[in-house]
């Protein structure tokens, strides 16, 4: 990971009240880019139009 | 009388309720061999030697009495350590649990094993809070291979596994959430079931990812895991995840004449990414079957993907403020994806959502066409201890995330799937999934059953003597 995007990482995270110690950043980091990727991925599949998720899920 | 381990459970049960042997024998027996080799693979972070044989000798006094010891009598078993059990702190593989007061009653799982004959004999190691695939814990150490102890027993569920694979029980109790009984049963080369979601009760287990917690067990052949599974269910009013649905037994129904079954063969996502071992494994599980074309879904590695997401911002949300007070006492590998899951935006996991609700709707459009679906369990054969990465297809990812690839998308959507050992002739075993519909354990039970009288199937003991 790039010092930019470890920066990246933990201004989000002391925004939203979680900060992160410094020795832990670069691995955080890593996964937290390996997140995204996957996230990426659920967020371009294009989903046929339907109300929103049921609260439950049944298998 | 070690031998008697060599034994299944079934077998073990027949021969304690007639008296050919004694419960406190198997008992004794199963902590000898416990003791043993154990050692080497690091299987158990606890045993319980007192309690094991007052049980095992209150059985064998049951049954001169001429008393039901019920239908696993005497059969030793073991369970992941994120299971409650009366008087035992529950660990789930953590340090920051060691202070944690000891579990008030057993889990329902477990107390309904009791309740069957079954006699609990130890606390197995596991990922912590059963977040990997590898059983490699910062804490307790990794849980080594049988069949190569230099090797990865896989994981979350690894004790449990190798625990089984080693003989030092017949039964374990596991947990999978992305993967976790069907990893190590696969690498470990034993059978394991993990039912439908919301079929077992997970009151007494230590959760991880609510939306995506299944308990299940390990066994060395399917009438074992059928028995188990079949004490196991039933509603359970202290678990509102679990199913009100009535028992439906699966033992008596493996030796019925053989059905009808339509196979497919999943192809794709499933294929793309085998690696030679797990490739042949499924095509010769699946030819045997009668599977034909390859079953292609759409939106696998989506599914995958969610998975991914929301394992990470769920397990992130339970340990959020002891992630904040005590980074330190985590294991680093849970620490780190705990924190990046922190902070993973809601947009994401609502259309996780969403999109577990149309992949499962794939699933239940490609079952009108099956009546099971065959797929690798694991990529490859057990990989090294520390070993970083793997091939996909031609590609190199990092190992631990990624050996869960074939089982991941399956558990999103909750399916019922039996992992089977596949009869191979090479030094390392490898698991093939045998997935049914929602609620048909029995199917996918009595198709591996047939698998296993056929030979195709099975357990083969570890070559190496390890005690």
């Amino acid at each position: 990971m790039t010092n930019s995007e470890n920066l990246a990482v933990d201004g989000i995270a002391a925004r939203i009240g979680i900060p992160i110690p410094q020795d832990y950043l670069p691995g955080v980091s890593l996964n937290f880019a390996r997140l995204l990727d996957q996230a990426a991925l659920v967020l371009a599949l294009k989903l046929p139009a339907a109300p929103d998720p049921a609260p439950e899920f049944e298998p | 009388m070690s031998d008697l381990l060599d034994l299944d459970a079934t077998s073990i049960a027949q021969a304690v309720r007639q008296r050919r042997t004694s419960a406190a024998a198997v008992a004794r027996a199963a902590l000898d061999r416990i003791q043993a080799s154990d050692p080497a693979l690091n299987c158990f972070t606890a045993t319980f030697p007192e309690r094991a044989l007052d049980v095992a000798g209150a059985i064998d006094r049951a049954i001169e009495d001429g008393l039901d010891p019920g239908p696993l009598a005497g059969v030793p078993f073991a369970v992941k350590n994120l299971f409650d059990v009366t008087g035992v702190t529950t660990l789930a593989g953590s340090k920051i649990r060691v202070g944690a007061p000891p579990a008030a009653r057993d889990a329902t799982v477990v107390a309904r094993l009791r309740a069957a004959g079954a006699v609990l004999v130890g606390a197995n190691n596991m990922d912590e809070f059963a977040y990997g695939f590898t059983t490699e814990n910062e804490h307790y150490g990794a849980s080594r291979n049988p069949h190569d102890p230099a090797r990865s027993a896989g994981g979350s569920s690894g004790g449990s596994a190798a625990a089984v694979a080693a003989r030092m029980v017949p039964l374990s109790l596991g947990t999978d959430t992305n993967g976790s009984i069907r990893v190590p049963a696969s690498l470990c080369g034993i059978f394991g079931l993990k039912p439908t979601l919301g079929r077992l009760s997970r009151d007494g287990v230590y959760p991880f990812v609510a939306e995506l917690d299944h308990v299940g067990l390990f066994a060395r052949s399917i009438r074992d895991l059928a028995a188990a599974y079949d004490a196991m269910q039933g509603p359970d009013p202290a678990d509102r995840a679990c199913a009100g649905r009535a028992t439906e037994p699966v033992l008596a129904e493996l030796d019925r004449p053989n059905e009808a079954f339509r196979a497919g063969l999943l192809g794709g996502w499933f294929r793309d990414n085998a690696g030679p071992e797990a490739r042949e494994a499924a095509d010769h599980v699946a030819s045997l079957l009668g599977a034909g074309e390859p079953v292609v879904l759409a939106g696998v590695a989506e599914a995958r993907a969610a998975a991914f997401c929301l394992t990470a911002a769920s397990g992130a949300a339970f340990h959020l403020e002891t992630l904040r007070a005590r980074p330190a006492e985590y294991d680093s590998a849970t620490r780190d994806r705990f924190f990046a899951g922190a902070l993973l935006p809601h947009s994401v996991i609502r259309r996780v959502a969403s999109l577990r609700e149309w992949f499962r709707d794939q699933l239940r459009e490609a079952f009108r066409s099956y009546d099971i679906l065959i797929g690798p369990a694991t990529p490859c054969p057990a990989p090294l201890l520390g070993q970083a990465t793997l091939m996909l297809g031609d590609r190199e990812v990092p190992l631990r995330p990624n050996l869960g690839v074939f089982t991941q998308p399956l558990s999103f959507i909750g399916l019922p799937i039996v992992t089977v050992p596949v009869l191979s002739g090479r030094a390392l075993p490898i698991g093939v999934q045998i997935i049914a519909p929602a609620w048909h354990e029995a199917t996918a039970l009595k198709v591996a059953g047939r698998l296993e009288r056929q030979g195709v199937v099975g357990y083969l003991p570890p070559r190496r003597q390890l005690s």
